[in-house]
Parts: C-alpha cells; sequence; structure tokens
C-alpha cells in the first residue's frame, strides 16, 4: 500500500510540474493606428454614453434624465467582440448629430449585416427552438441574448467558469425572474429547481456546466442555437460524467485540441476547471491498481490450490 | 481450558455483517461512478450514487459505533500489536499463512475473549479500521460537499487530490475485503471462522484438522 501511495504521489508532482495554463484562442491583430481611429470616433459618442463622460457631461440641451438610461461601460465593451468595431459601424446614421434625429433607432445595422452566413444558420436553428412559437418568436432577437456591447463568444475566453456565468445569465435574466418572464409569455414561468430536481448538486451543476449544454443538440461548428424542450432534453448522467464526455463537443470544445490527456488523465482540459467523476480519471492510476488487484487474487487463487494439494497429500499419507 | 469460547457478542455480529454489507454494496457502486463507461455496464450512475450516499452514511454511522465502543471498552488495545518481538511473531505468522498451514500444522494463536487477533491481523486491522476507513470517510463526506473544495489547487481542481484519496483508500478496503474474506476460510476448517462470525462460538474443534480427529 504504501509503494503504491508513494507511486500516486509521484504521479501527482509530476502533473502539477508539467502543468500548464490553457491558452484562449486570440483576436485577430489590427493596426495600432487603427485602433486608434475607432477609440477616437467612439471617444466621441461616450463623452455622453459613459459614466464618466455623463458625470462630468454639462451641455446645453442634453436631456442627462433620459441619457442615465443609455450607458455603456467603456472596460466592458473593449473586452467584447465588437470592443474594436465603431459605433457608427452599427449605430449608422444621424448620432453624429445631437440630439440624435428621432428614427435613428431603427437605423441599425442587424447583426446579419456583417454576419450574413452565421446569421442565417442560427436563425434556421432558432426556427426549431422551444422559443419559436407564435407569440413568443416575435420578442426574441439576437441581441435578446447577446448584448453587442458585451457579449463574449466562449472561444475567447480564457475560463469556461466566467463562460458558464455569462450564458446561463442569458437564460436566467429571462428564466428566473418573473418580471422579465411576463414581458414574453402569459403563462406561468416554469420552476427551475422543480424541473431539475432529478439532478444533485444542482447549484455545482449550474456552476460548471451551461443550460445549452443540456438544452442543445451538439453541433460542430457553430454552438446549435435550438433550444430543446424537456422530452429532448439531455438527462443522462454519463453523457457528461464518462471518458467520452460530451463536455469535450461543448463547453470544453475549444480546449479540446490543445490537449486530450495530461499525464494519463483523460479529459485533462475539464480537470483545470473541475472534477468529473467518471470523465478524469487517471487512466495510469486505474492500471496500476487494476494490476495490484490482479496479484492479490493471482495469489489467492495460488495459495488456494496449494492448500487443496496439500489436503489431498496429508490425507494419503494418513490415510 | 474450555473447547469452545464466546468471543464474539451479537452486537459485534450484527455490526460486522451490516458493515460488511455496506462495503460491498459501497464498492460495486462506487466501481459503477468511477468506470461509467464499463464494458461491462454496471450500475447506472444516478443509481450509483444513490446507493453509495446510502451506504456511505451507513457505514460511518457504524464507524462512529466502532469508534465509541473501542474506546469505551478499551478494546481498541486488540489492535495494538506487542512490539517486542514483533517481526517474529509476523514471520512466524508469515510461516504458518504459506509453509505450517499447508502442512497442515494447527495455528499457534488461538484466539480468546482478551486477544482475539494475531499480530497479523493486528496490523491489517489498525490499516483498515485506523488508516484507511477514516481516510475514506473523511473524503468521503467532502465529496458530498465538492462545491467546498478549493475551486484550484496547483492548477487542478481542488477535488482531484480528494477524489484520488478517496478512490485509493476505497481501493485498499477492497483489497482488504478480498483478503479478510479469504483469511476467513483459513482456520482449519474452510468454514469455522465465518461460523464464528454468525454463532459467535469459536469452536476449538474447528482448529483440529480433520485428518486428526479421531
Ligand atoms: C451630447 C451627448 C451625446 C452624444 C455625443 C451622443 N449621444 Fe447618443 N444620446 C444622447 C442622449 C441625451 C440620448 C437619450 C435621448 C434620446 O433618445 O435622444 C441618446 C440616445 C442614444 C441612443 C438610444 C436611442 C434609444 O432611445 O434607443 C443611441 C443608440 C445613441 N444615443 C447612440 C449614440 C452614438 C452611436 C453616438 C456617437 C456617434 C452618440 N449617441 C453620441 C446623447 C448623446
Ligand atoms: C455590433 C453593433 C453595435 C456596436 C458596435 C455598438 N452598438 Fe450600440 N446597439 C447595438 C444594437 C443592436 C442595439 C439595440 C439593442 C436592442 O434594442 O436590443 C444598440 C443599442 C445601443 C444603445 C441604446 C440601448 C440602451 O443601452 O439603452 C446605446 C446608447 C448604444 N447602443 C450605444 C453604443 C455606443 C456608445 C457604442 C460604441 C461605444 C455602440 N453602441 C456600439 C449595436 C451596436
Ligand atoms: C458592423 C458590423 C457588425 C455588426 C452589425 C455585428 N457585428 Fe458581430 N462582429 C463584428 C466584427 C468586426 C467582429 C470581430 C471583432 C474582432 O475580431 O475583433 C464581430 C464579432 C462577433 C462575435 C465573435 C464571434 C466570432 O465568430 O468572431 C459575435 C458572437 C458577434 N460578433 C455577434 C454579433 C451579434 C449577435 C450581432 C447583432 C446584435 C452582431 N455581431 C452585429 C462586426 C459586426
Ligand atoms: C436564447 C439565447 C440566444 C439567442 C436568442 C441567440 N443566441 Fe447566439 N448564443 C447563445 C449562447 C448561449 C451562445 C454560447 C456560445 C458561446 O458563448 O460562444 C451563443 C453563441 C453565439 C455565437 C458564437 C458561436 C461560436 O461558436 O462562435 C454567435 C455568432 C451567435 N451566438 C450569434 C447569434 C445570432 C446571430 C443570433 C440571432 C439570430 C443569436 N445568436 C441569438 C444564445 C443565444
Ligand atoms: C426573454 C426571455 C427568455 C430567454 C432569454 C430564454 N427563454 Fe426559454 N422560454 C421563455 C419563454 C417565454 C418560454 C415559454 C414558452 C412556452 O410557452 O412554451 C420558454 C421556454 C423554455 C423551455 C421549455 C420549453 C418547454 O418544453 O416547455 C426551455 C427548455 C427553455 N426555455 C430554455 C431556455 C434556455 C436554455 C435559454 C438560454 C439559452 C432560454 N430558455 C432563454 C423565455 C426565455
Ligand atoms: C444537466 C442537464 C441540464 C442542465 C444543465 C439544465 N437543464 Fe433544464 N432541463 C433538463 C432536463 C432533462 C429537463 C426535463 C426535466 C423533466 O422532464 O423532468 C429540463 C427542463 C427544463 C425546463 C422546463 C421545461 C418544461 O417543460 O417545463 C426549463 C425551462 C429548463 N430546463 C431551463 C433550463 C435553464 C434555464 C437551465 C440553466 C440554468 C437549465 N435548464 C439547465 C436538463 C438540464
Ligand atoms: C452537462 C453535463 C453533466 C451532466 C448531464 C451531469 N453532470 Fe454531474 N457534474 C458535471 C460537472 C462538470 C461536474 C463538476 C462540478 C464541479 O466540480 O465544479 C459535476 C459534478 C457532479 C457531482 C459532484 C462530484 C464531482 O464529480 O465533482 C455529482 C455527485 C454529480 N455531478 C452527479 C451527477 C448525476 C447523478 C447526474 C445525472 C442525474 C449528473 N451529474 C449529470 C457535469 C454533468
Ligand atoms: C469501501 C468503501 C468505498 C469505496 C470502494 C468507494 C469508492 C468510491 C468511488 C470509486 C467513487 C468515485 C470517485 C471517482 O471516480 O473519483 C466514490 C465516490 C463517492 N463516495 Fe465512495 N467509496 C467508499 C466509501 C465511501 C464512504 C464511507 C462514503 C461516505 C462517507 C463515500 C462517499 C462518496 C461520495 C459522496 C462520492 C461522490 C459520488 C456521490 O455523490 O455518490 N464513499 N466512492
Amino acid at each position: 500500500m504504501a509503494a503504491i501511495k508513494t507511486v500516486i504521489w509521484a504521479a501527482i508532482g509530476l502533473v502539477l510540474l508539467t502543468t500548464s495554463a490553457i491558452a484562449q484562442i486570440e483576436r485577430k491583430p489590427i493596426a495600432p493606428e487603427d485602433l486608434k481611429n475607432i477609440q477616437d470616433s467612439n471617444a466621441k459618442c461616450l463623452e455622453c454614453h459613459s459614466e464618466g463622460g455623463f458625470d462630468t457631461l454639462n451641455r446645453e440641451g442634453v436631456d442627462k434624465d433620459k441619457l442615465r438610461d443609455h450607458l455603456v461601460d467603456l472596460g466592458v465593451y473593449e473586452g467584447s467582440n465588437h470592443g474594436r468595431v465603431e459605433c457608427k459601424a452599427c449605430h449608422v446614421k444621424g448620432f453624429e448629430e445631437f440630439p440624435h434625429a428621432a428614427d435613428d433607432k431603427k437605423q441599425i445595422n442587424w447583426c446579419d449585416e456583417c454576419h450574413t452566413r452565421k446569421f442565417l444558420r442560427i436563425e434556421m436553428q432558432f426556427d426549431e427552438s422551444v422559443h419559436a412559437k407564435e407569440g413568443i418568436k416575435e420578442k426574441f432577437t439576437c441581441s435578446t441574448c447577446h448584448d453587442p456591447h458585451v457579449f463574449q463568444a466562449a472561444k475567447y475566453m480564457n475560463s469556461p467558469r466566467d463562460v458558464v456565468r455569462q450564458d446561463n445569465d442569458f437564460c436566467l435574466s429571462c428564466h428566473g425572474s418573473d418580471q422579465s418572464f411576463e414581458q414574453v409569455s402569459k403563462e406561468a414561468r416554469p420552476d427551475l429547481v422543480e424541473n431539475h430536481e432529478w439532478l444533485p448538486n444542482r447549484p455545482l451543476h449550474w456552476n460548471a456546466v451551461r443550460c445549452v449544454e443540456c438544452h442543445t443538440p451538439v453541433s460542430k461548428k457553430v454552438m446549435s442555437h435550438e433550444i430543446l424542450p424537456a422530452e429532448k432534453a439531455e438527462k443522462r448522467c454519463v453523457a457528461c460524467h464518462s471518458a467520452d464526455s460530451t463536455l469535450r463537443l461543448r463547453l470544453y470544445k475549444h480546449m479540446v485540441s490543445e490537449e486530450r490527456s495530461r499525464v494519463g488523465f483523460v479529459n485533462s482540459m475539464i480537470l483545470n476547471e473541475a472534477y468529473v467523476i467518471g470523465a478524469t480519471r487517471n487512466v495510469y492510476l486505474d492500471l496500476a491498481l487494476g494490476i495490484f488487484a490482479a496479484v492479490v487474487v493471482f495469489i489467492i487463487v495460488l495459495h488456494s490450490i496449494l492448500r487443496i494439494i496439500a489436503a489431498w497429500v496429508r490425507s494419503r499419507r494418513n490415510g | 481450558m474450555a473447547e469452545r469460547a464466546y468471543i464474539m457478542p451479537i452486537a459485534l455480529r450484527l455490526w460486522h455483517w451490516t458493515n460488511a454489507l455496506l462495503m460491498i454494496l459501497l464498492i460495486i457502486s462506487g466501481a459503477s461512478l468511477h468506470f461509467t463507461d464499463p464494458v461491462i455496464p454496471l450500475i447506472r450512475f444516478d443509481i450509483a450514487r444513490t446507493i453509495h450516499n446510502v451506504s456511505g452514511i451507513g457505514v460511518s454511522v457504524l464507524y462512529i459505533f466502532f469508534a465509541v465502543w473501542n474506546s469505551a471498552t478499551g478494546s481498541w488495545r486488540q489492535y495494538i500489536p506487542e512490539l517486542k518481538g514483533l517481526k517474529a511473531n509476523l514471520d512466524r505468522q508469515n510461516y504458518y499463512v504459506f509453509v505450517g498451514q499447508l502442512k497442515g500444522d494447527a495455528p499457534h494463536v488461538v484466539p480468546t475473549p482478551e486477544q482475539k487477533f494475531n499480530a497479523m491481523q493486528q496490523l491489517t486491522y489498525i490499516g483498515v479500521m485506523y488508516i484507511a476507513m477514516p481516510v475514506v470517510i473523511v473524503t468521503g463526506l467532502a465529496f458530498f460537499y465538492p462545491e467546498l473544495a478549493p475551486a484550484q489547487l496547483f492548477g487542478f481542481d481542488g477535488l482531484l487530490p480528494i477524489a484520488v484519496l478517496h478512490y485509493v483508500a476505497g481501493f485498499g478496503l477492497t483489497m482488504f475485503l478480498l483478503g479478510h474474506l479469504y483469511m476467513g476460510t483459513t482456520g482449519t476448517t474452510v468454514a469455522g471462522g465465518f461460523r464464528m462470525m454468525i454463532t459467535g462460538w469459536h469452536d476449538e474443534h474447528d482448529e483440529k484438522p480433520e485428518n486428526e480427529q479421531p
């Protein structure tokens, strides 16, 4: 036993020594002067539309009460996927002047203008989704979930925990609040705790996996936007709790190519974040213990045979 | 000298067999939790989890009984081997297992109410009852609250060391159970030891090799 424990701790030590941080996917580089131009252009809007600008703002004719509800957090904006896009690229016309022209609001470049192919595919998936019902469908747009000033795609994020938090907030902002839900549907809000009673350690799971892990079909490219109803949602524990965990194709999709197994741990990229019973075991440890068990069984069998033979010999001799 | 000795009180025997049953449940369900994609499918994950949790708590409660009973009655002394001559004792025990027993010698340590175990048993039981069991129970209880484990430990999830300890100690106990079962057959009659654990009586006749009986 002592020997085995030494081996295990040595193995763990080795693992720790070889621990490497997982790199996020880098965003495309941008020329410094281009970035400067964008920032200067955006600064003009942020004079009024940011916390800092708003506080010092003292311009004739600006309705600060109205403006208060229309602020953009610069730090969050620059961290988002659109952080290097000009405000004016989306808020196309009219916002240059102030006061803004009355129907400028409608003059927003919609997602499909720039993300044509993805948009089409996602829209088709959305049409299959539980949310694509008459009366609800109209109230869903891309920005219901993706605030274009905030959103970060999973592949650019460092920590799966952050991805989980962000993506679950999309759903919970509505499914976790009667107030928001009412605005979309007349029906009673489904009780999430009751509906997921079958899932043990629920708070733990909801910090470690996303709603979409179970409520969407696996998709190779862009995450499927077809939200599945109760009957089709994933209920099998081993979908995640196994060496062949679907988490590899979902939350950890962008990390899988970097590593499958480090020092014998299957799904070791998950292990940086979470120990998932059944999915993150160590094959070397399993093998070592398996051999140990085989040896014990072998000795027992051998000893039994010797005893039988010995008893037989004795009975011959005495008998 | 009495030929029969009543050395296993009913409460102790009940404790022992309940414990044995729960251990077997823990081993089977534990294996199902660990090897979730087995060649031979064991128990379904969520069912295995329920079985494992219930019997885990059961074994922990039994262990508390054991600890309290042991310290109250002073029985823990049964587990402390005589240090003087320990090596000789162990050698003698090993010799008996691998040579003497095969030749048909009678065991030289016969259990009595005062001293139930031989040196080998003492060492094994110390390892099992005072090291492996507490480790399995403490790590098992920690497993009930995975959210309390440190989020990160040297770049890995903080639950990893708990899981590895639990797995290895649980495995150790499994190996003990195998050896223990087998050792149960090595009183000089195959069923003698089991009979003792069922009836409570250690029967001297059981210790006489059949071929020496009149
Ligand atoms: C002088 C301050 C000021 C500047 C500069 C300014 N805005 Fe505004 N903006 C406001 C105020 C005040 C409102 C709220 C009143 C309204 O709706 O007209 C507003 C409203 C908006 C709205 C929300 C319309 C709605 O009701 O949904 C958008 C979008 C907007 N601005 C975009 C921009 C963009 C893009 C720029 C930079 C090109 C910009 N603004 C520059 C003051 C400003
Ligand atoms: C990728 C496109 C895009 C970019 C870039 C963008 N916006 Fe927006 N913005 C939108 C969309 C789409 C909406 C409407 C959201 C909705 O109605 O759900 C919006 C809404 C707004 C609103 C009004 C909504 C509110 O918050 O009350 C303001 C103000 C605003 N944007 C300011 C800005 C500023 C300032 C910038 C630059 C720092 C900027 N936007 C950059 C797409 C964009
Ligand atoms: C004006 C063009 C434009 C519009 C309109 C626009 N985007 Fe983008 N979007 C971009 C650009 C440019 C990038 C890449 C930024 C970079 O790489 O730094 C981007 C990146 C993204 C990403 C990052 C993922 C990836 O594949 O790179 C997502 C997700 C995204 N946009 C969603 C949206 C959504 C949702 C909308 C509608 C609300 C929207 N975009 C509207 C220009 C736009
Ligand atoms: C019900 C909420 C919801 C709606 C509505 C929604 N999305 Fe998403 N979308 C998500 C979630 C959750 C992800 C998580 C994946 C991630 O973070 O990369 C995502 C991811 C994405 C990505 C990144 C996928 C990748 O793998 O790079 C894009 C692009 C995207 N959405 C575009 C859209 C567009 C365009 C629309 C509107 C047609 C839309 N989304 C509507 C929830 C939504
Ligand atoms: C803006 C509000 C809103 C958001 C955001 C939202 N939902 Fe919903 N969702 C609804 C409403 C309303 C219904 C009820 C539809 C109905 O009446 O059947 C619903 C229904 C559902 C259902 C149940 C369908 C059934 O079988 O009855 C599931 C599952 C679901 N949503 C999952 C999600 C997930 C996962 C997300 C995040 C990616 C999400 N929702 C985001 C409003 C929302
Ligand atoms: C581990 C997988 C899993 C996760 C994670 C998960 N769900 Fe579910 N969800 C299910 C399953 C399976 C059902 C169906 C339960 C049943 O039929 O008893 C369900 C049911 C639901 C329902 C009710 C549908 C109805 O008909 O009433 C809603 C709404 C829902 N989930 C939303 C969410 C949201 C929001 C999240 C994220 C916070 C989430 N789910 C996370 C698997 C999951
Ligand atoms: C969508 C994937 C997914 C599904 C489905 C799932 N789990 Fe988990 N489960 C996880 C992840 C990831 C963790 C790790 C959480 C952590 O440590 O932060 C976890 C943790 C646990 C834990 C705590 C011990 C540990 O491994 O960290 C238990 C117990 C558990 N799950 C049981 C279940 C059971 C029972 C089911 C089926 C009813 C189930 N899970 C379904 C992903 C899943
Ligand atoms: C012979 C005894 C035992 C064995 C062989 C055993 C084995 C195992 C194994 C193999 C796992 C899976 C962990 C992994 O894959 O890393 C596990 C999980 C677990 N064990 Fe044990 N275990 C034993 C005793 C106990 C006891 C006494 C307790 C409770 C005090 C316990 C509580 C747990 C818990 C809570 C889990 C997590 C899964 C769940 O929630 O059921 N175990 N055990």
